[in-house]
């Protein structure tokens, strides 16, 4: 029996401070690229020849990140917040202990959580008005086909920046997100590699709080494939981020802002895409 | 049967906490580490040319850097030149040689957070690591910007990645919270 409680609370204390650890150095990760020797990415560039582009065409599920509606859903988030802040807190002091302090107090932070959720939480009626509009503006989004513009933009600035050729691959990309395509058994003539993009998440992100400031996000998977076998020669996953508002300020004049954000988006991916697969010559981190 | 009940969870709860006291301590000392080495900052990486002027300024308390004042609303920015004694040891002699036709690429974000932002000014082709502004940014307004070089290798148009620092963000297109930082007056 004291084995089984030593050991949930044995594993508990190790998972939130492996949590603790992991935010306090940052979960970033480095495209490969960027680690790559310098000789071994010049050798395989020599090698892309002409680029055809190819964009997945399935659309990616909205994800959005959603405000606690009115007080009974703030209460609801304030016990999940505030008990869950209370163990963190335990965890990351650094006092021996501290994670079991903090999940004997866990209720206490709960019931202060769930209050302060009751209280703070934005009505429902606003909630639902600002879901309404974020709804409709991704259907606006979607309407204007991002996925042809990404690809467009992708073919320009790599013909605009490098000395390589890029054309469009038109149906020949993963049609559902499991779908993997071999370039190989397909008819791509003249093609030497295939730039395959994927949008795989878009929305609103940000910490789970009971009324979160949050960003505006797209995240694609590029993958550069040689033609000739199928093999991936590059591939990474890519985000632009936007600066972090208020659920309601997204919502405002129709959900403008939180269009333009993603718009922008496009050709920022199809640059960083562009730059990390073709053009970073890789250089120390200091 | 309450006083069993209380007396067995304290039982328990004694016995769970001694026996997690000595991985706690284990976990606390690691983590004490790392709070200390995050915070002196001596580990605070840095990617692509490092800022002059306005130079980088290490937060106490944050993954990111400070917004450094600047002595002009048209401040002259400065940068690493490149190649930088770095960039030869990590690249072959015979690579360094091949380079030639460096240039500069410079981006200003007015921003409010720092995590991202609008981009205000952008200049390439710039033949020298500085560059005075030519018009006037808005007083009492953060920035975030970030400089890299362009250059031919072998004939071929290559850059290197912006100029970060802090926690590196390279998975994200710029701006992001990792470019450099000012504030005007």
């Amino acid at each position: 029996m004291s084995n089984k409680i030593r050991n949930f609370f044995l594993g508990i204390a190790i998972l939130v401070f492996a949590a603790g650890n992991f935010g306090l150095t940052g979960c970033s990760h480095s495209p490969a690229v960027y680690t790559m020797p310098p000789e071994r990415i010049e050798q395989m560039r020599s090698e892309f020849g002409t680029v055809g582009v190819a964009v997945a065409s399935y659309r990616a599920k909205p994800k959005i990140l959603r405000p606690a509606k009115g007080p009974v859903g703030g209460a609801g988030r304030g016990v999940i917040v505030g008990a869950s802040t209370t163990i963190m807190a335990g965890a990351v002091s650094p006092i021996p202990g501290g994670t079991f302090i903090g999940i004997m107090l866990a209720p206490i932070g709960a019931v202060v959580g769930m209050t302060y959720g009751t209280a703070t939480a934005t009505s429902t009626a606003e909630v639902e008005k600002a879901e309404k509009t974020i709804d409709q503006t991704i259907s606006r989004l979607q309407a204007m086909d991002p996925i042809q513009t990404l690809q467009t933009e992708t073919i320009r600035m790599g013909s605009e920046r490098t000395d390589l050729t890029f054309v469009a691959l038109p149906g020949l990309a993963p049609q559902s997100p499991n779908e993997i395509v071999r370039y190989d058994l397909l008819d791509t003539t003249g093609i030497s590699s295939v730039l395959e993009l994927r949008v795989e998440e878009g929305g609103l992100r940000g910490r789970y709080t009971i009324s979160p400031p949050s960003s505006a996000y797209l995240k694609i998977r590029a993958r550069l494939i040689a033609r000739k076998d199928n093999r991936i020669l590059l591939e990474d996953t890519l985000f632009c981020v936007s600066e972090k508002r208020e659920y309601r300020e997204w919502s405002e004049n129709d959900g403008q802002l939180f269009f333009d954000a993603l718009i922008s988006c496009i050709p920022d991916l199809a640059e960083k895409v562009v730059d990390d697969f073709f053009l970073v010559l890789p250089t120390n981190t200091n | 049967m309450q006083c069993t009940l209380l007396r067995l969870f304290k039982y328990h709860a004694r016995r769970a906490f001694l026996n997690l006291l000595p991985a706690e301590i284990c976990c606390c000392g690691f983590q004490f580490l790392v709070l200390i080495f995050f915070l002196a900052g001596c580990s605070t990486p840095m990617a692509g040319l490092q800022p002059q002027y306005p130079p980088f300024e290490k937060s106490t308390f944050s993954r990111w850097g400070n917004f450094v004042e600047v002595d002009s609303l048209q401040p002259t920015l400065r940068w690493q030149p490149f190649p930088r004694p770095q960039d030869r040891a990590v690249t072959t002699a015979g690579m360094l040689t091949q380079i030639e036709g460096i240039t500069y690429e410079l981006r200003i974000w007015k921003t409010k957070a720092g995590m991202s932002g609008d981009e205000v000014y952008a200049r390439d082709g710039i033949k020298l690591p500085y560059h005075k502004l030519e018009e006037p940014l808005e007083p009492s307004t953060r920035y975030l910007w970030s400089v890299r070089a362009h250059f031919l290798l072998d004939g071929h148009p290559r850059t290197i990645e912006w100029g970060i620092a802090g926690s590196l963000v390279r998975e994200e297109t710029v701006p992001n919270p990792s470019c450099y930082r000012f504030v005007t007056f």
